[in-house]
C-alpha cells in the first residue's frame, strides 16, 4: 500500500467519478431539499412550511402513525434477532440455506411480496382458511389492508437484515469468554445477561439504527397493504402526496427532512442510553 | 463445546421464528402462483375452483408483456453497466490506497445503502421533475444508479483486496505501465468479481421499486412497478392477472439469484453492512 | 463446597465421531499436589483439562472427587458451574467489557455475595497478585502480563478447591514466562488446593510439578515425580521428548551385577558400550530390558547430547563423522552420523575447532547410559 496521505493523480482520476455523481444525484438532493423546504413558492427564504407542518393536526398525526407502526416493528425485530443470533452463535446445520431464505423476502421486493401477501392473507387466503378450520374465528375477515398488514410486511423485510448483522456480532465473540463465565459460576442466563449481550451492543445499535430507518420510511407497504389515506397515512406516504398531487415540492421537502431529524433524534437516543448503560471497550476478547 | 443440549429460550425462538417465517414465506409465493392459475378462488376453498391459463392470455393482452421485459431489462443493464464503469476504479481505490478523507469518501460511498431509499428518492426525484429528466430512460436510469455505485463499490471491493500488494510491485518491476498493469492483470484478475458484483446488482435493480416508482412515466416503467400500479392504481383489474404477471417477476428475480448465487454468495454482501 | 481428597480420572475415553482424542486415561490427583499434563500438540491435554473443567464430556470411564461422580459419561454429570473448580485460559478470556475489578469480581457476583464482602476479597486478590492501582482499568489498557495476573485473581478469588491452568503462560515472552512461573507456583502453595496444569514446555513442567503426566496421541505415556520421568523415562518417547536426543538400537551381550551396581554391555552402531548403573533406582524398567536381553531382543539406549564428551576415553568411545556443527559460546552443538549412518547429537567443548566433515571421537559416561526396551514405535 503506498502511504502518501495527499491525492495522487491517479487516486484522483478513480475516485472522480464516483464522488461528483454521488455528490450530485446523492447529497445534493438533500441540501436542495433543506433549501426547498425553508422557501416558499416564490423563493423566498420562510419558515412558513415548518409552522404549517407544526399546526396542521392531520399532518401530525402521521408522525404518530409512523412511529406507531415503525417502533414495534423495530423492537421486535431487534429482540427476535438477538435471541436468535445469539442461538445461532456457534454456527448451525444449513445456515446457508437458512440465510438464504430469510433473505429471499429482500431479494424479490417488497412488491411482490405485497401483493403476495393480499390474496394470502385475505379473506380467502390460506392463513384465514386455517384459523377458520381450527376455530380460532367465526367469520373470515381480511388480515390485511390495515395496521397489521403493513406492520407484518415491514418485519417481513426488516428482520432479515438485522439477524445476519447480529450474527456477525455473535460468532465474533471468542467462546473462551463463554467458558470462563460458565467456570467463575455463571448460569447460562447470566452468562447471557453480563456477558454476551454487552459485547453484542455495538451490533444491536447498528441494527436498530438500519432497521428503523428503514422502518420509518415505509412507504410501498402502507399504501399497497394499509390504508394510506386514513389508518396507515405514514409520513412517506404524506411526502409524496404534497409533491405528486399537489405539487407542493416545498412542503414535500419539508416532510422529508422532518423525518429526517425525527429519525436522528431516536437514534441519537438509543445511542445516547447505550453509552450511559454501557462503558468500556467493546472488543471482543483476544485470542 | 458441548454442554448445550437443551433448547432454551434462544432455542424455541430460532425454530419458531424460523418456521413461522418460511412457512409464511413460501405460502405467499405459493398463492400468487396458484391464483394465477385459477379460474376464480373467491369462495372460501383452500383451491381455486378450477384451473386454466385464461388470466395468463388475459395479462398477455393487457400488458405488452415484451415491451415490459425489454425495457426493464434495458433499463437494469445500462443501469449496472454505468454503475461498474464509476465503481470499480473507485472500489479500486479505497481498497488499495490511502489518502487524506479516506474515511468520509468512504462513508459518502456507503450512505446510499444505509438510507433508505424513498428519503434520498423523493428530493431526488423532485430535482429530476426540475431538471426535465423525469419519464426518460436516462432519468430512471441516474436514479437507479445512486445504489447501485454504492452496492457495486461494497461488492467489487474484496475481490481486489484478495489481489496482493505486491502484485502490482512485482508488474511494474517487471517493466508494465499503470495501463498495461490494469488491463493485462488486475481486471482479468478481478473478473470473477466483475462478473459476480454485476448480477448481483442486476437481481437488485430489478426489484428496485420507489426510485424508478418516483421518475418514470408510463412507457419507462419497469416490472415491478406495473406491478405496483396494477394494484393501486384506479380500476379494476383481476387479481389473477396480476399474479400472473408477478409470477413472470418472481421467475425472472429468481433465475438471476440463482445465477449469482452460483457466482458468489449473496448473504456475504449483505452482511458487511 | 467441599474440599477434595482426591480427584480420580478412571478409564476416562473422549472421542470425536471416530476420532479417539483421549483413552484409558487413568489419573489421580491428591489434595495439594501440582500435576502437569505435558506433552506435544494434539496429545490430548487440553482435552483432558476440558473433561476435567466439565466444558466436555467424557464418553467412557469416570470423573469423581472423592465420593462424587462428575462424570460417568453417560446420564451422571456435574455442571461445569456447578463443580468449584477454577480455569485459567491460555488466552486469558477476560471479559473486554469490564474494569480488573468487575473481572475478578464476576464469580462472586454471580453467586450474590454481599457487596463488602465481594470488595473486600476482590481487594485481597488483587494485593495476591501485585496489581494494586489497576483495579479501574480495561482489559485492553494492561500489558500481557497484567492481564495474566487478572486471569490468575479472577479465578482464585472463589477459592476454587481445584484450579486448571491451560498453557496460561505460552502467550509470554521467556522472561515474563520464567517470573510468572514462580508466581504461579506461590499461589498454587498459598490456595493449598491442587493445581492441574497443562504445557508443551518441558521446563516449566519439571520446575513447577509434584508430578507429570506425560502423554501422546490421547494416551498417557508415563506419570512420575520430574525426576523419575527425567532420569528414568519409560519409553522412547518420554525419552524423546525429555531430551534424550540419542536413541539408539543396540543388543545386550551381557548383564552383571556386584556391590550394588549393575553392568550391561551392548552393542549398537558397531561400538561396544557399557552401562553403570546404582540397582536400587533403576527398578521400572529393569524386567523388561532384563528379558530382552535374555531372548536376544533389541533395546534401546538413549543419551543425552550433554553427556557425551570430546575425545577418546577408557570405555564407551565412539567414532563419528561431522555433519553440522555450531558454535554456541562455552560449547558447540554437533550432528555427526555414525559409519553405518546412524545420527548421533552431541554438545561438547571441543580441545580444538571441528569442522564439517571431520572425523572426531566421542566418549559417554558409562552412568549415563540409559538403557530402556524397544517399544517399536517411532517416537
Amino acid at each position: 500500500m503506498e502511504r502518501r496521505k495527499g491525492w495522487s493523480a491517479e487516486t484522483t482520476a478513480f475516485l472522480f467519478p464516483a464522488v461528483v455523481f454521488l455528490l450530485v444525484v446523492f447529497i445534493y438532493p438533500f441540501i436542495y431539499a433543506i433549501q426547498l423546504s425553508l422557501t416558499d413558492g416564490m423563493g423566498a427564504v420562510t419558515l412558513a412550511n415548518y409552522i404549517k407542518y407544526f399546526t396542521n393536526v392531520v399532518e401530525m398525526k402521521t408522525i404518530l402513525i409512523t412511529l406507531k407502526i415503525s417502533l414495534p416493528v423495530t423492537i421486535l425485530s431487534i429482540v427476535l434477532a438477538v435471541s436468535i443470533a445469539y442461538f445461532m452463535r456457534r454456527g448451525i446445520k444449513h445456515e446457508k440455506l437458512i440465510s438464504f431464505f430469510l433473505m429471499l423476502p429482500m431479494t424479490l421486493g417488497v412488491v411482490l411480496i405485497a401483493e403476495g401477501m393480499i390474496t394470502y392473507f385475505g379473506r380467502n387466503g390460506w392463513v384465514m382458511m386455517l384459523l377458520e378450520q381450527l376455530g380460532f374465528v367465526a367469520d373470515r375477515t381480511s388480515l390485511i389492508h390495515n395496521y397489521f398488514g403493513v406492520v407484518m410486511s415491514l418485519f417481513i423485510q426488516t428482520f432479515p437484515m438485522g439477524l445476519i448483522i447480529l450474527i456477525g456480532y455473535t460468532s465474533g465473540i471468542h467462546p473462551s469468554l463463554e467458558m470462563a463465565a460458565t467456570m467463575l459460576g455463571a448460569t447460562k442466563a447470566q452468562t447471557f445477561w453480563k456477558i454476551m449481550l454487552p459485547l453484542m451492543m455495538p451490533g444491536v445499535l447498528i441494527a436498530f439504527a438500519l432497521n428503523f430507518t428503514s422502518a420509518f420510511s415505509v412507504f410501498t407497504s402502507a399504501i399497497m397493504l394499509g390504508q394510506p389515506t386514513s389508518l396507515t397515512r405514514v409520513m412517506a406516504y404524506a411526502a409524496y402526496v404534497h409533491a405528486y398531487e399537489y405539487y407542493d415540492y416545498n412542503f414535500s421537502a419539508t416532510i422529508c427532512i422532518i423525518m429526517i431529524i425525527i429519525q436522528l433524534i431516536i437514534i441519537g437516543f438509543v445511542f445516547a442510553l447505550r453509552n450511559r448503560l454501557y462503558k468500556g471497550a467493546s472488543a471482543v476478547g483476544k485470542g | 463445546m458441548n454442554i448445550n443440549k437443551k433448547l432454551g429460550f434462544s432455542g424455541v425462538m430460532f425454530y419458531v421464528v424460523n418456521i413461522i417465517f418460511m412457512i409464511n414465506v413460501f405460502g405467499i409465493l405459493l398463492s400468487v402462483i396458484v391464483n394465477s392459475f385459477g379460474t376464480s378462488w373467491n369462495k372460501g376453498t383452500w383451491l381455486p375452483d378450477s384451473f386454466s391459463i385464461k388470466w395468463w392470455d388475459y395479462l398477455a393482452g393487457y400488458h405488452d408483456i415484451r415491451h415490459l421485459l425489454w425495457i426493464t431489462m434495458l433499463i437494469t443493464l445500462l443501469t449496472v453497466i454505468f454503475s461498474l464503469i464509476i465503481a470499480y476504479p473507485a472500489a479500486y481505490v479505497i481498497a488499495k490506497r490511502r489518502f487524506v478523507g479516506k474515511n468520509i469518501i468512504t462513508t459518502l460511498f456507503l450512505l446510499p445503502l444505509l438510507i433508505p431509499p424513498i428519503s434520498y428518492g423523493l428530493p431526488l426525484a423532485i430535482l429530476i421533475y426540475k431538471v426535465k429528466l423525469a419519464t426518460t430512460i436516462a432519468g430512471v436510469v441516474i436514479v437507479n444508479m445512486v445504489p447501485t455505485v454504492s452496492f457495486m463499490i461494497l461488492v467489487i471491493m474484496p475481490f481486489i483486496e484478495q489481489i496482493g500488494d505486491n502484485v502490482e510491485s512485482a508488474s511494474r518491476m517487471l517493466g508494465a505501465n499503470k495501463l498495461q498493469f490494469f488491463s493485462r492483470i488486475l481486471i482479468p484478475l478481478t473478473i470473477p468479481g466483475i462478473l459476480s458484483a454485476s448480477i448481483l446488482s442486476i437481481v437488485r435493480v430489478i426489484s428496485l421499486f420507489e426510485l424508478t416508482f418516483l421518475v418514470c412515466g408510463a412507457k419507462t416503467q419497469t416490472l415491478i412497478v406495473t406491478l405496483f400500479s396494477d394494484v393501486n392504481s384506479p380500476g379494476f383489474r383481476p387479481y389473477q392477472m396480476i399474479d400472473a404477471l408477478a409470477v413472470i417477476f418472481f421467475l425472472l428475480t429468481i433465475v438471476l439469484a440463482t445465477i449469482s448465487m452460483k457466482v458468489g454468495n449473496p448473504t456475504s454482501i449483505y452482511s458487511k453492512i | 463446597m467441599k474440599d477434595f481428597e482426591k480427584l480420580i480420572m478412571k478409564d476416562v475415553g473422549m472421542s470425536y465421531g471416530d476420532l479417539h482424542v483421549l483413552r484409558d486415561f487413568n489419573l489421580t490427583v491428591d489434595r495439594n499436589e501440582f500435576v502437569t499434563l505435558l506433552g506435544p500438540s494434539g496429545c490430548g491435554k487440553s482435552t483432558a483439562l476440558s473433561c476435567i473443567s466439565g466444558l466436555l464430556h467424557i464418553n467412557d470411564g469416570r470423573i469423581q472427587v472423592d465420593d462424587e461422580i462428575l462424570d460417568d459419561g453417560g446420564h451422571r454429570f456435574v455442571s461445569p458451574e456447578k463443580r468449584g473448580f477454577g480455569i485459567i485460559f491460555q488466552n486469558y478470556a477476560l471479559f473486554p467489557h469490564m474494569t480488573v475489578f468487575n473481572n475478578i469480581a464476576f464469580s462472586l457476583s454471580v453467586s450474590h455475595k454481599p457487596k463488602d464482602e465481594i470488595k473486600k476479597r476482590v481487594e485481597e486478590a488483587i494485593r495476591m497478585v501485585h496489581l494494586e492501582g489497576q483495579e479501574l482499568k480495561y482489559p485492553s489498557q494492561l500489558s500481557g502480563g497484567q492481564q495474566q495476573r487478572v486471569a490468575i485473581a479472577r479465578s482464585v478469588v472463589i477459592e476454587p478447591r481445584l484450579l486448571l491452568l491451560d498453557e496460561p503462560l505460552s502467550n509470554l515472552d521467556t522472561k515474563l514466562r520464567i517470573e510468572m512461573r514462580f508466581e504461579l507456583k506461590q499461589i498454587h502453595k498459598r490456595l493449598e488446593r491442587a493445581s492441574i496444569y497443562v504445557t508443551h514446555d518441558q521446563s516449566e513442567a519439571l520446575a513447577l510439578s509434584d508430578k507429570i503426566v506425560i502423554m501422546k496421541i490421547g494416551k498417557i505415556q508415563q506419570i512420575g515425580t520430574p525426576k523419575a520421568v527425567y532420569l528414568y523415562p519409560a519409553n522412547r518417547f518420554v525419552a524423546d521428548f525429555m531430551g534424550y536426543k540419542n536413541i539408539w538400537k543396540a543388543k545386550i551381550s551381557e548383564i552383571t551385577e556386584s556391590e550394588g551396581q549393575r553392568q550391561i554391555l551392548l552393542e549398537s552402531n558397531g561400538f561396544k558400550l557399557i552401562s553403570r548403573s546404582i540397582i536400587a533406582e533403576n527398578i521400572q524398567v529393569d524386567t523388561a530390558v532384563i528379558n530382552a536381553a535374555k531372548l536376544g531382543e533389541e533395546v534401546l539406549v538413549a543419551i543425552r547430547p550433554d553427556d557425551i564428551s570430546f575425545g577418546a576415553a577408557a570405555v564407551n568411545t565412539l567414532e563419528a563423522t561431522v555433519e553440522v556443527t555450531e558454535y554456541l559460546g562455552t560449547t558447540n552443538q554437533v550432528s555427526a552420523k555414525f559409519k553405518n549412518g546412524t545420527l548421533m547429537q552431541a554438545r561438547v567443548t571441543p580441545s580444538h575447532s571441528i569442522s564439517m566433515n571431520d572425523r572426531v571421537t566421542f566418549n559417554i559416561d558409562s552412568h549415563k547410559i540409559f538403557v530402556i526396551p524397544d517399544d517399536k514405535e517411532e517416537a
